[in-house]
């Protein structure tokens, strides 16, 4: 059993049979390891014959994608406003489905060196209100994790929980695991759950329900997610703010208008039939959540926001939060080369507005964390100094704009997350809200690991580790409506 | 088009030409845009009638785009700069209308599409209130021809603006009231920091509104107790943010461009340096005389207010709270500050006691309220369109008011004089006739100094004081004006930056504010050493004196 067969496993990269240039292999493909090469030789020849011009082309483009972000975040909220864009399915609806009626629902729960959680995680998969016959639990170990398979063991899980080994294979990522599991799967439905997840145990019910409410074209419905160790300290604040903003507002409103949806990690229900035919999972990318998304709008499908909630842990730890923000980053970058490697057809594809919404949601989210910290430095310069420099790289075309995004576009950021924090049921943070300054440093530091580790190893899959919670059997910290 | 011959296919009647639909509410915004411009037209056209506040208003927006230094902080910091702003997109039409500019026109025109918008706003909510047809358009009208409103939706004057932006809060914090909906909570505290930006006394509306949305949210959160207080906090937040905003930019612009957060206070051209100046200082007279404004713009204010109040609670209506809350407090402050002497005796600070009485009314015509108070003591049904009849009459009885208010100077100080020239004609007093000869004299001076051909930057003038004639000559990059970066210098050294001529007024209320009279208090008596006399102007208006003088060498 060598390691070199198990990277040629077709069902694990079966993506890059159906779409090759799809797959995040490689991170540049052919025309783009000609063309970035080509446009650092322009720009370096234009800063040499005319730094100034060169440096002001920048400073508008960036100042051009700051305006376009703030502007798209305006409509965006006012949409999120208007219409909030969910499903909602009530307890009732839900549990008044026949037994006979509810599909195979396949859960995937990817694990890797978890025994102290593991049992936790079986504990809570058991609780899922579903008939166990229509449950396709599958718990998925590495091949060499004997803690966690010896943890797993030990916890005697019921009958419809399936212990499936993922044999040996690179790259070690969460995505090629479910893509090994996937051509065991029995489920007509697919769905994730990470082995901390705290699902509503109606959640599945209430997929299902909301199936036969959607337009064909809605294959894949999105749960919200938010965490169970909300209140835990400032860092935990901070990420339930963000996913309450990102799963009660912006993700709503891009479905609702028919952009192009980036996935939760978990909790999301996907028909499998669908899932099988755009390539499953792309085992390459280290956030295949927000790839399968935009696979998904390319192809002609839809997903919808589900009102149902997952509560996940959220990372309490400098460290841990660092690690898995520039994970997230890095596979961002990661998926907008991807889908950037055939313009045109992109663009046909997904749509004119598709394709800005594609650009400013996976692209700008990652570019602009890498761009401030030069503005900022800028501004704490003219601020202390007034250097005569700074006014030349800030003509009043420049000026203005840029002005008009630092005042407006910060308060808008933090306007929009005390509304997302407020629509997500968390109104008492708004003190972590106020601080969040604080919380963009931190993500340009880790975009800036991020940017390192692309360029390093494009498909290490860096680790979270999970149980740092402190609480040996926390009470959910549920949300308020 | 379905046919209507007995051959199948063939169309026989069809319509040529087909008016679009157009909506009530889209109608009395048109209907009232028109009417206003029609008014400023004749005011200003017609009547020379100008409110200096617009003009000087017209004149910061031109400072930014056509003075002899034009950048954006020439807006100005002692006003708020909403009107000013919305003006700038129609100056370049100058070129066209020089009126735009010469007269202020557009400052006249943005106040008639704001108060058009007030109207339409005014209508939009008696609309919401589910008011019958009639009631509802006899309160519009009464909004709508009130003479002080058709006066300030035609002056140019900033109250247009500020009535729609408040109205515009009202009727989003009504919705808010009504459904609980987050998005009537963001747009209510936009408009809110809307108000801000046109008029400094949003702040007790603001705080008001603030208040109600606290307090409302801390009342309906009884499912979760032990989130009651921070729901409360944070929907206030949302509320308020927008409006704490505008507060802080426009004062840490302020700040970082002149030096103060308030110039409104601390400029030597604020409010409270005028008020010192003009010693229109407290008395126990204004104590009354607020009230007797009050009273003339609507006379029936507090019938209106408790017809509304008791409709309002009948039907356990919340949203009469929004009006409340948003109008009542600016009227509290202005009345304080009169008694105070922090705020001038004009009647405009006033006038949010029309849409409050008007709104006030639309709650007690709302249908089903009254109603059941008249069907529960037995009376007829035709008393009740009787007592209808009175709420509106209530209101009514106020467009007569307001206009004997406005053209008597002793109620109305400001605008007195010259509208009651515009409606005694040949009787009139000597203050009236000045009145009605404003700017006359600065037009004058504009032309000679125009005829003079002077190259750019010759002529010191401060602004503040000599608006009308920076605005009305054709050649405004002559001046030195206050806005410009270098003004100050100019008047340490004259010579020294280009300067060969100062205007300088005579140093009499106002104008001993002017920086060059401060700066040189003998200048306009005897020349102060600077420079020799070439000119005098006496003013055949309400103006002031002014002399000009030619620098001296050296």
């Amino acid at each position: 059993m060598t390691v070199h067969n198990r990277v040629r496993e077709p069902r694990t990269r079966r993506l890059s049979y159906v779409e090759p240039d799809l797959v995040a292999y490689r991170l540049l493909n052919r025309g783009q390891s000609k063309g970035l090469p080509l446009f650092a030789i322009i720009v370096g020849c234009a800063f040499v014959a005319a730094p100034l011009q060169t440096v002001l082309a920048f400073n508008a483009v960036a100042t051009g994608l700051y305006v376009l972000a703030f502007v798209y975040g305006i409509y965006l909220v006012h949409r999120a406003l208007a219409q909030p864009g969910m499903i909602r399915v009530g307890d009732t609806l839900a549990r008044a489905l026949a037994d006979a009626d509810l599909p195979i629902c396949t859960v995937l729960v990817p694990a890797y060196r978890e025994p102290e959680v593991i049992a936790r995680a079986i504990r809570s998969l058991e609780s899922l209100e579903y008939p166990r016959d229509r449950l396709d639990i599958k718990i998925l170990l590495e091949e060499d994790d004997h803690a966690t398979i010896e943890a797993a063991r030990r916890a005697r899980p019921q009958p419809h929980i399936e212990l499936l080994e993922i044999p040996l294979g690179l790259p070690r990522t969460k995505p090629r695991a479910c893509n090994y599991a996937l051509r065991f799967a029995r489920g007509e439905l697919v769905t994730i759950f990470d082995v901390e997840d705290r699902p509503d145990p109606l959640q599945i019910r209430r997929a299902v329900a909301a199936f036969h409410r959607v337009d064909r074209s809605v294959v894949c419905l999105q749960a919200k997610l938010s965490y169970y160790n909300a209140r835990q300290n400032l860092i935990t604040r901070w990420l339930t703010v963000e996913y309450a903003s990102w799963f009660s507002m912006l993700l709503p409103a891009l479905a609702a208008q028919g952009s192009p949806v980036p996935l939760g990690g978990t909790s999301m229900y996907l028909k499998r039939s669908v899932l099988e035919a755009i390539g499953g999972w792309d085992a390459f990318n280290v956030t295949e959540d927000a790839d399968l998304g935009i696979r998904l709008h390319r192809m002609g499908y839809r997903t919808a926001v589900l009102d149902s909630t997952t509560y996940e842990e959220a990372t309490s730890d400098f460290v841990n939060w660092v690690k898995q923000r520039s994970r997230w980053y890095k596979g961002y970058m990661q998926t907008w080369l991807v889908h950037s490697r055939h313009p045109r057809r992109l663009w046909q594809e997904l749509g004119p507005a598709g394709f800005l919404s594609f650009h400013l949601t996976i692209g700008a989210t990652p570019l602009v964390p890498l761009i401030n910290p030069i503005f900022w430095l800028l501004t704490l310069l003219w601020t202390v100094g007034h250097f005569p420099f700074i006014e030349t790289l800030f003509p009043p075309w420049l000026y203005y704009p840029g002005l008009l995004c630092m005042v407006f576009g910060n308060f808008m950021i933090i306007y929009a997350n005390i509304l997302g924090a407020r629509m997500g049921g968390y109104p008492d943070l708004l003190g972590a809200v106020l601080l969040a300054p604080i919380y963009w440093i931190m993500m340009s530091i880790a975009a800036l690991k991020a940017l390192f580790q692309l360029i390093r190893v494009p498909n290490f899959w860096e680790k979270t580790t999970h149980g740092l919670d402190r609480q040996p059997s926390p009470e959910v910290e549920l949300a308020v409506d | 088009m379905p046919s209507t011959s007995v051959l199948p296919g063939r169309v026989v009647a069809r319509p040529r030409f087909t008016l679009p639909a157009v909506t009530e509410g889209a109608a009395i915004f048109w209907l009232a845009l028109t009417g206003y411009l029609a008014v400023a037209a004749l005011l200003v056209f017609g009547a020379n009638i100008i409110q200096a506040d617009a003009l000087s208003r017209v004149g910061n927006a031109e400072y930014v785009l056509f003075s002899r230094d034009p950048h954006l902080a020439a807006i100005g910091f002692v006003w708020s700069p909403l009107p000013s702003l919305l003006m700038l997109p129609l100056l370049p039409f100058k070129i066209v209308f020089p009126q735009l500019v010469q007269l202020g026109f557009a400052a006249n025109i943005v106040s008639a599409v704001f108060m058009g918008g007030a109207v339409y706003l005014t209508w939009g909510i008696l609309n919401d209130l589910a008011l019958a047809r009639p009631w509802r358009l006899a309160l519009t009208l009464l909004f709508a021809l009130h003479p002080m409103i058709i006066f300030y939706g035609a002056n140019g004057m900033s109250e247009a603006l500020f009535l729609f932006f408040l109205i515009l809060a009202v009727r989003f914090l009504m919705a808010w009231l009504r459904t609980g909906r987050l998005e009537w909570q963001v747009y209510a505290g936009l408009a809110l920091g809307g108000a801000y930006l046109c008029r400094y006394e949003a702040l007790p509306a603001g705080l008001g509104a603030l208040a109600l949305v606290a307090s409302v949210s801390w009342l309906r959160g009884q499912a979760n107790p032990e989130r009651r207080l921070v729901t409360a906090l944070c929907d206030a937040a949302i509320v308020g943010a927008p409006f704490a905003l505008a507060v802080a930019v426009w004062a840490v612009a302020s700040y970082i461009i002149v030096g103060h957060p308030f110039e409104q206070f601390a400029s030597i051209y604020g409010n409270d340096s005028q008020m010192r100046t003009l010693s229109l200082g407290r008395s126990g007279a204004d104590v009354i005389g607020a009230l007797v404004q009050v009273l003339a713009l609507q006379p029936l204010l507090t019938a209106a207010i408790a017809f509304g109040a008791l409709g309002a609670a009948r039907h356990r209506d919340l949203r009469v709270l929004a009006i409340l809350a948003v109008l009542v407090p600016i009227l509290l402050f202005a009345g304080w500050a009169r008694m105070n002497g922090t705020i001038a005796p004009w009647l405009r600070y006033f006038i949010v006691a029309i849409p409050l009485a008007i709104l006030m009314a639309g709650f007690a015509l709302g249908e089903g309220d009254l109603s059941e108070t008249i069907d529960r003591l037995g009376l007829r049904r035709r008393l009740k369109t009787l007592l209808k009849v009175a709420v509106v009459m209530s209101v009514a009885v106020a467009v007569a008011a307001g206009a004997a208010a406005m053209t008597d100077p002793s109620v109305a100080p400001e605008e007195g004089h010259e509208l009651a020239y515009l409606t005694m004609g040949g009787h009139s007093t000597a203050d009236q006739e000045r009145a009605a000869r404003r700017f006359v004299t600065e037009r004058g001076i504009a032309a000679y100094l125009d005829g003079l051909q002077l190259p750019r930057g010759s002529v010191l003038v401060d602004s503040f004081i000599g608006f009308a004639i920076v605005l009305s000559s054709k050649r405004p990059e002559q001046f030195v004006i206050t806005s410009d970066r270098d003004f100050k210098q100019a008047i340490a050294d004259p010579s020294g930056t280009g300067v060969q001529y100062i205007l300088v007024p005579r140093e009499i209320g106002l104008a001993s504010l002017d920086a060059i009279n401060q700066a040189y208090p003998g200048l306009y008596a005897s020349g102060a050493g600077v420079g020799h006399l070439v000119a005098e102007f006496r003013n055949v208006g309400d103006g002031a004196d002014w002399r000009l003088y030619r620098v001296s060498a050296g």
